[in-house]
Parts: C-alpha cells; structure tokens; sequence
C-alpha cells in the first residue's frame, strides 16, 4: 500500500457514490424524451447527512508487474455496493429487487407485484 | 449569474412600498416585492423571470414583528423560516417551516415569500389554514385584514400591487394538539411527496396538505369525513381521500398509486393518534 490514506478515501467515495446510485441516482425522462431532472434541485446525490459509517479494509495481494508491487485502486470501491443495498433490503422486504435505484416506491411496487 | 439588471428598493414603510410598487409599475419596470429573494434569485439564474425592480419589505417595521399582541400572535411577512422554528411560538408552524428546502434557504426563505411562492408546495400555508389565521394585506386599497381560507384558493391571491404586512394567529391555536409529517420520494431534503399538518380542535380534527394535489389545500369535506367517529379509521380516510379536491397528482416525487398508499398509511395514524 504506496498510501493508505488515500486509498481509503477513494474506497469510502465510491461507496457513498455506489449507495447514491443504487438509492436514488437516477435520470429521469418523460413521454417524449426530454430529461426532467435536470438540477441538483430534482437529481438527488447523498447528502453529507445522510453518510452512514464506512469501514475498509485490505486483502494485499501483491501486482507483481507494478512498481514496488502496486496496483491501481480507482472504482472498486463502487462496484460491489448497489448489489449490498439490494441484497439487503429484499432480504429485508422478501421481494427481489433487482433493478436501482431502490427507492421506496419501488420496494412498495414489488410488493404489491408479489401479493398478485 | 442573473441575466436581467433590475434596481433593488429597501422601502422603510408601508405607505413607501405601496408609492414605490405604484411608481415603478407605470415606469413600465415590473416591480416585484421581495423577501428572502431565493425564489427570485434560483429563477434569475435560470432565466426564468425577468424583472425592472423589486422592492425588498423586510426594513418595513410591521413586516419583521414576531410577538404575541394581545390575543394573538404576529408574525410579520419578513420574518425569515429559521426565526419562526427558532422562536417556537407556534410549534406547528416551526416544524413546518424546518423542513422547507435546507437549513441555509430556511435563513432566507420568509414567511410571507413562502405563502406567495411559484413553487407549489408552499408548506408553510397548512398551519395557516388549520388556525384560521388573519393575513393583512397591504396595497393601493389601504390595509386589509383578511382570513386565510378567504384569501388562499390554491395559490395567495392577491390584487396588483398588494403585498402580505403580517399573520397573525389567535393564541388558543398556539397549544392545540398537531401533527406534522412529511414524506419525500427518498431524501429528507426534498420537495415533498405528501406533507400533512393536521391539529385538533374542539375535538374536531383539522387537516391540510401539501402536493397530495397540485395546489396546497384543506378540505372540510374531508375532514367531515375523517371526523365521523362512529366509522373505522381506514373507511374514513379511504373516502377522505376520495373527496380530495383533485386528482392524486403522477408527478417526479411518486406515482399517485404509490401517493395514495403513503397518504393513507400517513392519514391512519395521525387520525389515531389525535384521537387517542
């Protein structure tokens, strides 16, 4: 690890944009195309407020053709997340959520589907 | 940036404001009354309004009142959001207003430019409507008391030229028991997906809402119905919802399948729990 603490940040910034996404990022177009959400205003990211606590943590497995072994870190942070929130909430809800973002309405959506 | 040049006025009376808006409008400069200037100024930005001149009220001495007078409490049109929840003479209204846009525009965002805003939430009118409160109106016609469920169909509607001087609200209001809530499609800043402030007076309960239809509004067709006691609470609210005075809204917040669950679930519990 060349920089712990900024490895860690880079993780723990792709996890709170990973938990946007699969919460409430999300373009919005009507009947015609026309994008509606086109502020911050109406796209919603996560608040500072609403950050839960993140923990990170490290399995080193050496790049053997990088430079003192390293490797580059970028967006594995993100990747892994929505699928979390997923998991959780229609283990939570007993329906399969399998589309983001995961906003109450679509919860209540499934499981009304599911009642049918 | 704001792509119009407008002046900026800062009368320090109500006769001066009501010359000044007189004078401009014949000088062809379409004169707009300002409060917290967060709608005019988020518009500005957008090109969405262009303006010769506004005329800022909040110097105006009557405007930035925020006492209890007698038998009732005065709240002046330019009293800002935060200082209502700061001061908490009237809980329902503060909560309210604490959860209108953020914090920051909360320090801005005045009670009357809350009551007149564009924007069609105008949270800030539900307590207003359950109280019965007054709203005195200034403008070439001198000043008028008027009631709020006179004055306020869906939007504040005004004569040209006139301007909100000040609430007020009778005192035994003040401590009656309510509730508010309010729901968004996810964040807790957000426009809102349903708003409800209800309150229960002479054991009658009291209801108004915020985007369960297009325009801010109290219903007592449907609070006849959400009073009749003798009724389960789930039939009563069902066909409180069915009087609602216009089409549950399919907006960005939420479909209006989806709007008339939260409504109910929401409607279920309030009316229990001003009844327990």
């Amino acid at each position: 690890m060349l920089n712990p603490k900024a490895a860690k940040g880079l993780v723990m910034g792709a996890m709170g944009m990973g938990l946007g996404l699969g919460s409430r990022e999300s373009f919005i177009y009507s009947a015609d195309q026309k994008l509606q959400n086109t502020s911050l205003r109406t796209y919603k990211v996560l608040r500072i407020g609403e950050q839960p606590e993140y923990l990170v943590d490290w399995v080193e497995t050496p790049n053997l053709a990088g430079p003192y072994g390293a490797r580059g870190l970028a967006e594995h942070g993100i990747l892994g997340i929505h699928a979390a929130l997923a998991n959780a909430l229609s283990k939570a809800a007993g329906v399969e959520l399998d589309q983001i973002p995961i906003i109450p309405q679509l919860i209540w959506e499934k499981v009304e589907e599911a009642k049918l | 940036m704001i792509t119009c040049n407008f002046e900026y006025y800062r009368p320090t009376s109500i006769d001066q404001a009501v010359r000044l808006f007189q004078h401009l409008d014949q000088t062809g400069k379409k004169p707009i009354y300002y409060g917290g200037g967060t709608e005019i100024i988020s518009m500005g930005r957008m090109d969405n309004i262009s303006t010769g001149s506004v005329i800022d009220i909040k110097e105006i001495p009557e405007c930035r009142l925020l006492e209890i007078r007698g038998s009732h409490l005065v709240i002046g049109a330019g009293i800002t959001l935060t200082q209502i929840h700061e001061s908490n003479n009237f809980p329902l209204l503060a909560q309210a207003g604490a959860r209108v846009a953020d914090h920051t525009m909360q320090n801005k965002i005045t009670l009357g430019g809350n009551l007149c805003s564009t924007i069609v939430y105008r949270e800030a009118v539900l307590p207003l409507l359950l109280t019965d409160a007054e709203i005195i109106v200034a403008g070439p016609r001198g000043t008028r008391a008027l009631p709020i469920n006179q004055v306020f169909d869906q939007c504040m509607n005004l004569d040209k030229g006139e301007f909100i001087v000040q609430v007020k609200v009778q005192k035994p209001f003040l401590s009656y028991p309510y509730v508010h809530v309010k729901r968004t499609r996810q964040d807790k800043i957000h426009y809102p997906l349903v708003t409800i402030c209800a309150l229960r007076a002479d054991k009658e309960i009291r209801a108004a809402f915020s985007n369960v239809c297009p325009f801010p509004f109290r219903s007592r067709a449907m609070e006849k119905e959400l009073n009749r006691s003798s009724e389960p609470v789930g039939r009563r609210v069902d066909k409180a919802i069915n009087l609602a005075p216009a089409g549950l809204p399919n907006d960005l917040e939420s479909s209006s399948a989806y709007r008339r669950f939260v409504l109910k679930n929401l409607l279920t519990s309030i009316v229990t729990e001003l009844e327990g």
